[in-house]
């Protein structure tokens, strides 16, 4: 070989371009903010409540907010503002362990499916098909009808609303991986599927994966305070947000403290989430073309 | 274009096949059977009352004969009886199904109108003025619970402003300008719903397509801007905004539960609840049959807006 | 100088500039930081003229050629600089005036025809809307135009073609309906950018063809965005050659070719394999290093830290730009020209058959009747009325084999089996019948269920760069991974022996611990070599490991290549579309059409009479970088026909310019074997076939260029 196609190393290594700073999106810091203050919230939220949760004060019973009570107080004068941070720790909880459950379960059969392809391919997606056929708020109803109104059947369901969805989109993920060269390139080599799935794929789905949990995650909080609306979720004294707009619609127009505060902190637990899943999709993009 | 039809017909029959199997097996699960529920309130029956009721209820019978001969019966056009109102399903859950659709149609048309444009305007200067105004506009809209948009605006405009009724009940007969008055509040939530799922998705199509080479070339033909715009890239951005427009309709069928919910609104959706409260599963089995029915159909009429917006899947 | 060349240089007689670009500066910005793409670039084309703008990917070509037209999207700028079209200023006009231009008196050609066209309308349409824009004709004028634009640019049934959708068309067809609506208009100025790349050099010869005959007709001049030297040489009178945002040099493409004055020219120049070179002749000269970051741009010459004749003041000092000819546009950026040695296009002229009694080396791997079926889907409708089965004859009954360190190179356009024929061979995809017998040895369908040890003595490197790493993990681990799965070296040592095989392909140690996105697509390509050779194999298939790479990193990888297979004795399967660049490097070359061979044997017995009618025809298709060079004008016609359930007989049959009569359509053809190992099947008579001139030739000379 000719002296001049050897390159030093050196050389090399001065030729090195440099990459850009990567910027952490504005949105994606405000909403990890939101969503990091009602995960702590929800961890040390009942040690700090000014009144438990459920105790009745009987003398000021719809009490507007006060120095006393600072968002004001319920129809049997519990103090609202407790029952709210105290909340968080149903919703956080239900919603994180209802989308964990269904992201567990939609990836391992969405990596399957989309990896061995074949019949096992076609019947899963088929079954997903019908799943998804429900509109999802349905779906959970349904099967909370089916196994009883609580906390644990309204996580359960969403985990099976949203373990098809799942599995369909790292199923796609999946299959624009199966034939990339470095994929074939294991299977060349002779690599067991579990090598292909679990050490070259998997590692290069996780953006989508995490995208779609956010979104998933955002439709967690949705579904659960929706089912405690309807009556399908946590069941009374729980201070569940929903729960207690439900309880409380009667005194709307008289008193609607009673429902601003647990409204409040629903929207603002939902727009962080979405504000972080935002984010993260622009965070994980623009790595993707930086990467490019 | 006939062979897609077809073959779009055939799934959609295959899915709901799955769909009623699917409701049957849940339902089968739940605690207890019907003849328990009627029998929950006789309680000094005699024991043989309990079985009596199973056979006339046909419960005794196997589970694939109770299934197919629920399945036979749809065929013909009988959905059962509802257990706890004693009466035929079908006629109340058409009754039911036209009240809902009277609030879901307008909200849907409405935004989709509304959030095409909307989607467009904001894509056309990402990150601009009025792009950021739309984003945190419909980043609050599909933030906000259906059920609490609701009491909002019953608290606003019912309570406070007394400009709309915050109960929506409905008698035969009234006119026109009845209905909107009525129903103003709760399509007026459904359709924020809807708007900002639609506006978000369009938005954001809309702004991979101006991207596109093809949209570079029809500028490059010296084509005047709202052509570019509204012809060659908007058609195309349809696509991905039609699919969400018909996951919106399951959106939308949620919401619709929880609005009729809301505004104490005799739909479909308190018809659901109302059959799980009651634990009547007839009507239960019934009625989510018929809200899945609906919803695939739906599915089935984007996916072939689909193919006819994209000449590419017309011949697959 | 070709026939086109010559024809449209005597056209070129008007000195009327159509476009000049003065001191043009287009930058881009990206998260807050601007990249200065294009810095002080002056430009002019001439009435009836055709520039070239050549240069690898990251030159800036393409910004100047949409600049032309003020068509930069959203991201770009022009920062600095005037764009004069004829005497209109064309960065003072507002939006209406630009749009009456844009489309009709400056149309453009674009790289990628199947995204240049919307999906959703009918191509007949896409033509139509420049004519309602800029003309006043009527709708049915409109239609009767666009059908006779579609007959222009020789599409078949113009009325047919004119309701298709693009996705109903061949890439070829595409490019030529994007060709009608840029001549719709009779525009001055066209422009061109990378109008051929990735098409196959059989379509890319009609399309150019076809442009130069519109060109004439219509009298337009163009701006030719390329970084295909050949194509320069074959179709432009003049050429400038741009290099990270700057024009390096310009002047005549005779000039140019043959007496480059800057260095960065000259070495692409002699990077390119040309078809008259073999790496039995000269390494391929590869540029070191590589595009200066533009974050921190040289003060000097922008090529001076990669160029080999550099001086102290070329890295300090601007560089004037100096006149070579005694035109304005012949000039070079360079101060060191005139000092450094003459420039010497070293053409190679052999004698016929030199190679014909080398002996041939011991067999690797023998492949007998190989066929590949792919089945497809069967609708209900053929599964209810019973039609039968319908497959692609990927690969259809191949014969051929593989001698130790040797290259065997498959060459053939796209859809003509090569890279299935590869993959088989690597048991991606298990073959449909016949054998594959791998040093005494069957090889099994696919690699599973082939012994590891087969599997290891066969490797594969693929195309594309980006593609071909785990992004998620490092060099090291890449390299490492055959050394474990094979055992081939115990595990306290696997870290020296990435290290050694990193050397090896001219990569340094610490790149080891490197994740692929810090990497270069020539640098990938290198770890993809590397991984390859770790397992130490006997046999590597090569799947156009070159086509997605600049031509200057291609010939380093080309030189690695040529280098290991000394060293190491490996034997290599090159899947390639690129005469040139197989003619450097193989042993054997097979020529295959349609999932059949057509011939197989020595580069120089198979660049040379006898030739079989489909290898004649891509001879005198490709575009090579030397305007010295006389070919002949063989255009096969119509499309490549379906590999679904193919008629029986010759493939080439239905486009073959020597079809001999009906045996050609019922027969297979027959084998003829000449000198060594040279074989052809084909109908044509003996005698008949070793009458044929050679397709390309030096200008006055007679031998065939090889």
């Amino acid at each position: 070989m000719s002296e001049t196609t050897i390159r030093s190393a050196d050389e090399v290594e001065a030729s090195r371009a440099v990459t850009p700073p990567r910027r952490v999106p504005l949105s994606l810091m405000i909403g990890g903010g939101i969503v990091g203050l009602f995960i702590v919230l929800a961890i040390i939220g009942p040690h700090i409540t000014p009144y438990p949760f459920d105790k009745f004060h009987f003398g000021s019973r719809l009490a507007p907010p006060s120095e006393e009570f600072w968002w004001g107080t319920d129809r049997y004068g519990r103090d609202i503002f407790s029952r709210v941070v105290a909340g968080a720790r149903l919703t956080v909880f239900m919603a994180g362990l209802g989308t964990i459950i269904g992201v567990a379960a939609g990836l391992l059969i969405g990596l399957f499916s989309g990896y061995i392809g074949g019949w096992v391919d076609e019947i899963l997606m088929r079954l997903t098909d019908i799943a998804m056929s429900f509109p999802g708020l349905l779906l959970a109803m349904l099967v909370v009808a089916a196994l009883g109104s609580n906390e644990i059947n309204a996580v359960l369901s969403i985990g099976i609303v949203f373990t098809p969805k799942v599995a369909r989109v790292v199923r796609s993920a999946t299959l624009g991986l199966r034939h990339v060269q470095f994929v074939e390139a294991a299977e060349v080599r002779g690599e067991s599927n579990s090598f292909i799935i679990f050490r070259e794929i998997l590692p290069n789905v996780w953006p989508p994966i995490i995208v779609e949990t956010c979104i998933r995650l955002s439709y967690a909080v949705l579904l659960v305070v929706s089912l405690s609306y309807l009556g399908l979720g946590a069941q009374p004294p729980a201070p569940d947000w929903g729960l207690m707009i439900a309880k409380e619609r009667a005194f709307l127009s008289s008193a609607p403290w009673v429902v601003f505060a647990p409204a409040a902190a629903i929207v603002a637990l939902i727009i962080g989430v979405n504000l972080f899943g935002d984010g993260m999709r622009e965070y994980l993009a623009a790595r993707k073309t930086a990467d490019e | 274009m006939l062979r897609y039809l077809v073959r779009r017909t055939g799934l959609l029959a295959l899915t709901l096949l799955g769909i009623s199997a699917m409701i049957f097996i849940i339902v089968q699960i739940l605690p207890g059977d019907a003849a328990d529920q009627i029998l929950e309130a006789w309680v000094e029956s005699e024991g043989g009352a309990h079985d009596m009721l199973r056979a006339k209820l046909g419960l005794d019978r196997p589970w694939y004969e109770q299934y197919f001969g629920w399945l036979w019966g749809i065929l013909q056009g009988d959905l059962g009886r509802s257990l706890s109102m004693d009466a035929p399903i079908a006629p109340i859950l058409f009754e039911r199904l036209g009240y809902s659709l009277r609030l879901a149609i307008p909200a849907l048309v409405i935004a989709v109108v509304l959030s095409l444009i909307l989607g467009v305007i904001a894509a056309v200067r990402p990150n601009g003025i009025i792009d950021s105004a739309i984003t945190v506009v419909t980043l609050t809209g599909v933030s906000v619970p259906a059920f609490v948009s609701g009491s909002l605006f019953i608290l606003i405009f019912a309570a406070w402003l007394n400009w709309f009724p915050s109960t929506s009940s409905l008698s035969e007969g009234s006119g026109f300008f009845h209905w909107a008055y009525v129903l103003a509040l709760p399509v007026a939530v459904l359709t924020l719903e809807s708007l900002a799922h639609i506006t978000r998705i369009t938005r954001s199509s809309m702004i991979e397509v101006l991207k596109t080479p093809y949209v570079r070339t029809a500028r490059l033909k010296g084509l005047p801007r709202r052509m570019v715009l509204y012809k060659h890239a908007l058609r195309n951005a349809m696509l991905p905004t039609l699919t969400v427009i018909a996951f919106n309709i399951g959106w939308m069928i949620g919401g619709v539960v929880l609005v009729e919910q809301v505004f104490s609104y005799p739909g479909l959706g308190s018809l659901v609840l109302f059959a799980i409260e009651q634990r009547d599963t007839p009507l239960l089995q019934a009625s989510m049959l018929f809200v899945a029915a609906g919803y695939c159909i739906a599915n089935a009429l984007a996916d072939v807006g689909y193919a006819l917006l994209d000449p590419r899947i017309r011949y697959t | 100088m070709n026939e086109l060349s010559v024809s449209a240089a005597r056209r070129a007689g008007s000195d009327r500039p159509v476009l000049t670009i003065r001191d043009l500066h287009v930058s881009y910005f990206a998260r807050g930081q601007e990249v200065r793409a294009v810095r002080g670039v002056n430009l002019t084309v001439r009435a009836g003229e055709t520039l070239a703008v050549v240069g690898e990917s990251g030159s800036g070509k393409s910004s100047v050629a949409f600049s032309a037209m003020r068509g930069l999207d959203a991201a770009g700028r022009i920062m600095k600089g005037s764009i004069h079209f004829g005497e209109t200023d064309l960065l003072a006009l507002n939006a209406q005036e630009l749009r009456a231009i844009q489309g009709s008196r400056i149309a453009m050609v674009y790289q990628d025809p199947q995204t240049a066209l919307n999906p959703a309308f009918r191509v007949g349409d896409q033509i139509a809307e420049v004519l309602k824009e800029h003309t006043d004709d009527t709708p049915a004028a409109i239609r009767e135009r666009v059908l006779q634009l579609l007959d222009e640019v020789k599409l078949p049934d113009p009325q047919g073609v004119a309701l298709r959708y693009p996705h109903e068309l061949s890439g070829g067809q595409q490019q030529r309906v994007v060709i009608a609506m840029a001549f719709a208009c009779n525009p001055e100025l066209l422009i061109m950018d990378e109008p051929t790349t990735g098409l196959d050099v059989t379509t890319e010869a009609h399309i150019l063809d076809l442009v130069a005959n519109l060109q004439q007709s219509h009298r337009s001049a163009i701006l030719y965005i390329t970084h295909n030297l050949g194509v320069v040489a074959r179709f432009c009178q003049r050429v400038a050659v741009m290099y990270a945002g700057e024009i390096l040099e310009e002047g005549p493409v005779s000039r140019v070719f043959f007496e480059p004055a800057h260095p960065y020219t000259r070495s692409l120049l002699s990077c390119i394999p040309r078809l008259d070179l073999s790496k039995h002749d000269r390494p391929l000269s590869a540029i070191e290093g590589r595009l200066p970051n533009v974050a921190n741009l040289p003060s000097g010459c922008i090529f001076a830290p990669r160029c080999e004749h550099r001086r102290d003041a070329c890295e300090t000092s601007a560089i004037a730009v100096e006149l070579v000819g005694d035109r304005e546009d012949d000039f070079v950026r360079c101060r060191r020209w005139r000092d450094i040695p003459k420039f010497k296009f070293d053409r190679h002229i052999r004698k016929r058959k030199a190679s014909a009694t080398k002996k041939a080396p011991d067999t690797l791997l023998d492949i007998d009747d190989l066929r590949c079926y792919y089945q497809l889907r069967r609708s209900l409708r053929e599964f209810v009325t019973g039609q039968s089965v319908r497959q692609v004859h990927a690969v259809d009954g191949i014969e051929l084999a593989v001698g130790h360190g040797q290259t065997l190179a498959i060459v053939g356009e796209s859809g003509c089996g090569k890279t299935t024929l590869g993959r088989t061979v690597v048991g991606l995809q298990a073959p449909t019948g016949g054998d594959q017998i791998f040093e005494g040895d069957e090889l099994e369908g696919t690699a599973r269920s082939r012994s590891p040890d087969l599997r290891r003595r066969i490797q594969i490197v693929f195309q594309n760069p980006d593609a071909t790493l785990n992004p998620q993990k490092s060099v090291g681990e890449t390299i490492r991974r055959p050394l474990q799965l094979f055992d081939l070296v115990p595990a306290e040592k696997q870290a020296d022996r990435v290290a050694e095989l990193l050397r090896s392909v001219n990569l340094p140690a610490s790149y080891a611990q490197r994740y692929p996105h810090e990497l270069s697509g020539g640098e990938k390509q290198r770890v993809a070599v590397a991984r390859a050779f770790a397992a130490e194999p006997e046999l590597i298939v090569c799947d156009e490991p070159l086509s997605a790479l600049d031509v200057s990193v291609q010939a380093a990888i080309l030189n690695l290549l040529v280098e290991l297979q000394k060293t190491s004795k490996t034997a290599y399967m090159f899947i390639s579309h690129d005469l040139s660049v197989v003619r450097y490097l193989s042993d054997q070359v097979a020529v295959m059409y349609m999932g059949r061979l057509c011939e197989i044997g020595t580069p120089e017995e198979v660049f040379v009479p006898p030739y079989h009618p489909y290898t004649e025809a891509l001879l005198s298709a490709i575009s090579l970088p030397d305007p010295m060079i006389e070919q002949e004008t063989i255009r096969l016609e119509g499309s490549v026909p379906s590999p679904v359930n193919p008629e029986p007989g010759c493939r080439f049959a239905s486009r073959c310019p020597r079809k001999i009569g009906k045996v050609c359509e019922t027969e297979d053809p027959p084998l003829h074997e000449f000198g060594n190992r040279h074989r052809l099947y084909c109908h044509i008579p003996r005698n008949e076939l070793e009458k044929m001139k050679p397709v390309i030739t030096y200008t006055g000379k007679k031998q065939a260029v090889v």
